[in-house]
C-alpha cells in the first residue's frame, strides 16, 4: 500500500515530466522547422531574383532565341528550377530540357497566370510542393523570362543539430525530473507515513491512558488466538473493574477520575511482560491479556494487579483508596473466539464484583448468559404467550385495623420440564432480551383480570405490579395501563405499581415522568425495597410515591439486630414525616408484627401474615384468616379461570 | 560499500550502459549533440552514472529512502 503510493506517485510525475518535454520539443521544433523553412524560401527568392536580373542583362538586345537558349542549357540544368522564355504573344517555351522531378505534371502548372505576368514575383502551392517565381522582361526582346523554383521540402541539414539537441536536453530533464519526482515522493511518503502512524495508534489506543483499546485487544487476541500451530494456545484474560469508580468521578470530578484511570493504566503496565497486553476497554474497565498462562499463574497475575492497585493513590494530593474486581477467562477451556473470552471475563468480574472477592474464574454455572439460560430465554417468550405463568398474590394487611387492604401480585414459572423456576431467575433475563414489557404488560393483564374477578364476587383489594427498571424507561406503560384499567373495568385506585429504589436509580427523569403519569391516572405507586439503594432522600420526596416498603432485610432480624430495628423505625417516622404510607417487608412472627405495630407502621407483609397464594387460596385464606377483609364476607365463589 | 549498497545488478548494468553512452556524445563524438556546453553536461552526466553504477550506491537513493538491492 505505501510502496504502491511511492510508485505511482514517482510514475506520475515521471510521466507528466516526459509528457511536458514531448510538448515543449515538438513545439520547438515546429518553430525551427518552419523559421528555417521561411528564411530559406527568403533567400532562394533573393537568388533567383539575382538570377532573373542577370540573365535578363546577359539576354538584353539579343533577338534571336537560339543563343538564349543554348545559353539557358548552358546554366546546367538545376533539379529545382524551369526556366520558361516567353513571347510577347503569350506563347512559352521550357527553355531548359524537362528535369524529371517535376513530371509530366508541369503543363498543369498555373502557366497562364505565369506568363501574363510582369515583372512580378510570387509564390503558389501545386501537387504539396512550394514555389517561388519571377517574371523579369528582357531589354530590347520580346521576350520575358520567367524563373519556378521549387522550395525544400525536407528539413535543411543543420536541423538534425537541432534535433539531435533537443534530445539530449530531453534526457537529461527527464532524468532530472525523475530524481526530483524520488525525492519529493520520499519527503511526501515520510509525511504521510508519520500521519497513518499517528492515526493509526489513535484509532488503536486508547486517548487518556495511551493503553490499546478495546479494538487492539481483539486483534491481539484474535492473534493470540490464531497461533503457531505448532504451539499449544492457551493463556488467560483478565477483565478488571475499578469498584465504586463511579463515585470517585461524581464526587471528586471527571479530572481526578481521569487522573485516577492514568495512574491505574501505569501501574497495571509496570508489571506485565512484554509479551502481555493491558487493554483499557472503556470507562473503569481494564483487561491484561496473559498469552502462555495457565489458571495458577492468571490467578496469580490476578492478585498481584489488587495487590498494586490496593496501595493508595494520589490524586492532587489527596489519597484514594480503590478495589478491583476481577474477572478471568482461561482459553482455549473458555471459549475459543475473542468475543467469548472478553464477554465471559466479564461475566465473571460481575460475579466477583458481586461477591465481593476480588477475583473470579469464569464458570458456566454463574454465567447468566450460559445455554441453560438461552434456552429458558427463548421458553419465557412462549410461556408468555401461552399463558404458561400464574401469578400468586401475597396480602397486605393494615396494621392499624388489622385488615387486608391489598395484595401484592407475584408471578410464578412452572416449567414443563425445569419445574418451578423462580422470579430471581427468569425476571432479569427477561430484563436482559427485552422479554420485560410483554411480561409486565402480561403481569398487568392478569393481575387485572383477577382484581375484576374478585370485584364481581365482593372482595375489593388493591392489586400491587411490580414494575422493573426497563419498564420505566418507556412511555407508553401509562397508555397501556390505561387501557388495561378499562378493559377490565377496575378503577384506578385499585392498582398500584412497585417500583425497586434502583429501578428509579437508573433514569431519574424517565422514571419520575412514568411515575407522574400513572398518578394523573391515578394509580399510586410504592417504593420497593426501601433502604437498600443509594438513592438522595431528596430525590425520592419529589416522587409521586404514596407508599415506602421496608426491605425484607431489615424487618426479617430487627428483634435480634438492633441497628437495623433503629433503620425500621427510622424508616417509619421519616416515611410518616415524608408523608408516605409506610409497609414492612418479610414480617415472619408475631413478636414482629408487635413491635411494628406499636412503632406505628400501616401495614405489613409477610410469611406470618400468608405466604404468597393461588387466586382461590387467597379467597379462602380471606375468609378464614383473622386478617380478613373489612367489607363484607366474600360471597361463595365460582371458580376463577386463573386459578 | 557493502551494507550501503542499495543498487540491485539491473540498475547497476543500466546505469553504466547509459553512463557510457553519455561519456561517448559528450566527449568523444560530439558532433552528434553540436554544442560544446550541453556535451560537456551530458558527458559529466555519463561519468557520475559510471560511478554511481559501479560503485553500487546511490546516495540519491538513500535520500528517497529507496533501494533496488534488496529486490535484485
Amino acid at each position: 500500500m505505501r510502496m504502491n503510493l511511492k510508485t505511482r506517485l514517482v510514475l506520475s510525475f515521471v510521466a507528466v515530466s516526459i509528457f511536458v518535454l514531448i510538448i515543449f520539443g515538438y513545439v520547438s521544433y515546429r518553430i525551427t522547422f518552419e523559421s528555417s523553412i521561411e528564411r530559406e524560401a527568403a533567400l532562394t527568392r533573393a537568388f533567383i531574383r539575382q538570377e532573373a536580373v542577370l540573365l535578363s542583362s546577359l539576354f538584353a538586345d539579343d533577338t534571336a532565341l537560339d543563343p538564349v537558349h543554348s545559353a539557358i542549357a548552358t546554366l546546367g540544368a538545376d533539379r529545382q528550377q524551369l526556366i520558361l522564355l516567353v513571347d510577347d504573344q503569350g506563347g512559352y517555351t521550357v527553355s531548359i530540357p524537362l528535369p524529371d522531378y517535376f513530371g509530366a505534371g508541369y503543363r498543369q502548372l498555373p502557366m497562364t497566370t505565369l506568363v501574363q505576368v510582369d515583372d512580378k514575383e510570387g509564390e503558389f502551392s501545386f501537387e504539396g510542393d512550394e514555389f517561388v517565381w519571377i517574371s523579369a522582361t528582357i531589354e530590347g526582346s520580346p521576350y520575358k523570362l520567367v524563373i519556378v523554383h521549387r522550395l525544400q521540402k525536407e528539413a535543411p541539414a543543420f536541423m538534425e543539430s537541432q534535433l539531435g539537441r533537443l534530445l539530449i536536453t530531453g534526457a537529461i530533464v527527464v532524468w532530472i525530473a525523475t530524481w526530483a519526482a524520488l525525492i519529493l515522493t520520499a519527503f511526501i511518503t515520510k509525511r504521510l507515513d508519520r500521519q497513518n502512524r499517528a492515526l493509526v495508534h489513535q484509532a488503536l489506543h486508547d486517548e487518556l491512558t495511551d493503553l490499546p483499546n478495546r479494538t487492539l485487544l481483539f486483534d491481539s487476541l484474535d492473534q493470540v488466538l490464531r497461533g503457531d500451530d505448532s504451539e499449544e494456545i492457551r493463556g488467560a484474560l483478565l477483565v478488571m473493574d475499578l469498584d465504586h469508580f463511579k463515585e470517585i468521578n461524581d464526587t471528586l470530578g471527571h479530572n481526578s477520575g481521569d487522573l485516577l484511570l492514568r495512574q491505574v493504566g501505569t501501574r497495571i503496565r509496570g508489571m506485565i511482560r512484554k509479551t502481555d497486553t493491558v487493554a483499557r476497554l472503556g470507562g473503569d474497565e481494564f483487561a491484561v491479556l496473559l498469552p502462555g498462562l495457565g489458571a495458577e499463574l492468571g490467578i496469580e497475575r490476578a492478585r498481584k494487579i489488587i495487590e498494586v492497585l490496593e496501595k493508595p493513590f494520589d490524586i492532587e494530593g489527596m489519597r484514594l483508596d480503590i478495589e478491583t474486581s476481577i474477572g478471568i477467562t482461561l482459553f482455549p477451556d473458555h471459549g475459543k473466539d475473542a468475543d467469548t473470552l472478553i464477554r465471559r471475563a466479564d461475566v465473571a468480574m460481575y460475579h466477583a464484583k458481586n461477591k465481593g472477592c476480588g477475583y473470579f474464574i469464569y464458570e458456566a454455572e454463574a454465567d447468566p448468559y450460559s445455554m441453560r439460560r438461552l434456552a429458558l430465554t427463548g421458553e419465557l417468550r412462549y410461556a408468555i404467550e401461552q399463558n404458561e405463568l400464574t401469578l400468586h398474590y401475597q396480602p397486605k394487611v393494615d396494621l392499624r385495623t388489622g385488615l387486608t387492604t391489598g395484595v401484592e401480585a407475584l408471578v410464578r414459572w412452572n416449567h414443563p420440564q425445569h419445574g418451578f423456576i423462580p422470579p430471581d431467575e427468569f425476571v432479569p433475563l427477561a430484563e436482559r432480551t427485552g422479554l420485560i414489557r410483554p411480561l409486565t404488560l402480561w403481569v398487568l393483564n392478569a393481575a387485572l383480570r383477577q382484581n375484576h374477578i374478585w370485584r364481581m364476587m365482593g372482595i375489593d383489594l388493591i392489586v400491587a405490579v411490580n414494575l422493573s427498571a426497563r419498564n420505566l424507561q418507556e412511555s407508553k406503560l401509562s397508555d397501556q395501563i390505561i387501557d388495561l384499567l378499562e378493559a377490565w373495568d377496575v378503577p384506578a385506585a385499585a392498582l398500584m405499581v412497585e417500583v425497586t429504589e434502583s429501578a428509579l436509580m437508573e433514569d431519574h427523569a424517565g422514571a419520575r415522568q412514568i411515575l407522574t403519569d400513572i398518578k394523573c391516572v391515578g394509580v399510586d405507586a410504592s417504593l420497593d425495597d426501601f433502604g437498600t439503594g443509594y438513592s438522595s432522600l431528596a430525590y425520592l420526596s419529589q416522587l409521586p410515591i404514596a407508599e415506602i416498603k421496608i426491605d425484607r432485610s431489615f424487618v426479617m432480624d430487627m428483634t435480634s439486630n438492633e441497628q437495623n430495628a433503629a433503620i425500621v423505625r427510622s424508616t417509619i417516622d421519616l416515611g410518616h414525616n415524608l408523608k408516605r404510607i409506610v409497609t414492612a417487608e418479610g414480617v415472619e412472627d408475631r413478636k414482629t408484627l408487635d413491635i411494628l405495630k406499636s412503632w406505628g407502621c400501616d401495614k405489613a407483609q409477610g410469611y406470618f401474615l400468608s405466604r404468597p397464594l393461588p387466586a382461590n387460596e387467597l379467597v379462602e385464606w380471606l375468609r378464614g384468616s383473622e386478617w380478613s377483609l373489612g367489607n363484607k364476607p366474600p360471597q361463595l365463589l365460582l371458580d376463577s379461570p386463573l386459578t | 560499500m557493502g551494507s550501503r549498497r542499495n543498487l540491485s545488478r539491473l540498475d547497476q548494468v543500466l546505469r553504466i550502459g547509459v553512463g557510457l553512452v553519455l561519456i561517448h556524445i559528450g566527449f568523444i563524438d560530439t558532433s552528434l549533440i553540436g554544442d560544446t556546453y550541453l556535451a560537456i553536461a551530458a558527458g559529466v552526466f555519463g561519468s557520475i552514472n559510471v560511478v554511481v553504477g559501479t560503485g553500487g550506491y546511490c546516495p540519491l537513493y538513500r535520500v528517497a529512502g529507496i533501494s533496488t538491492y534488496s529486490s535484485d
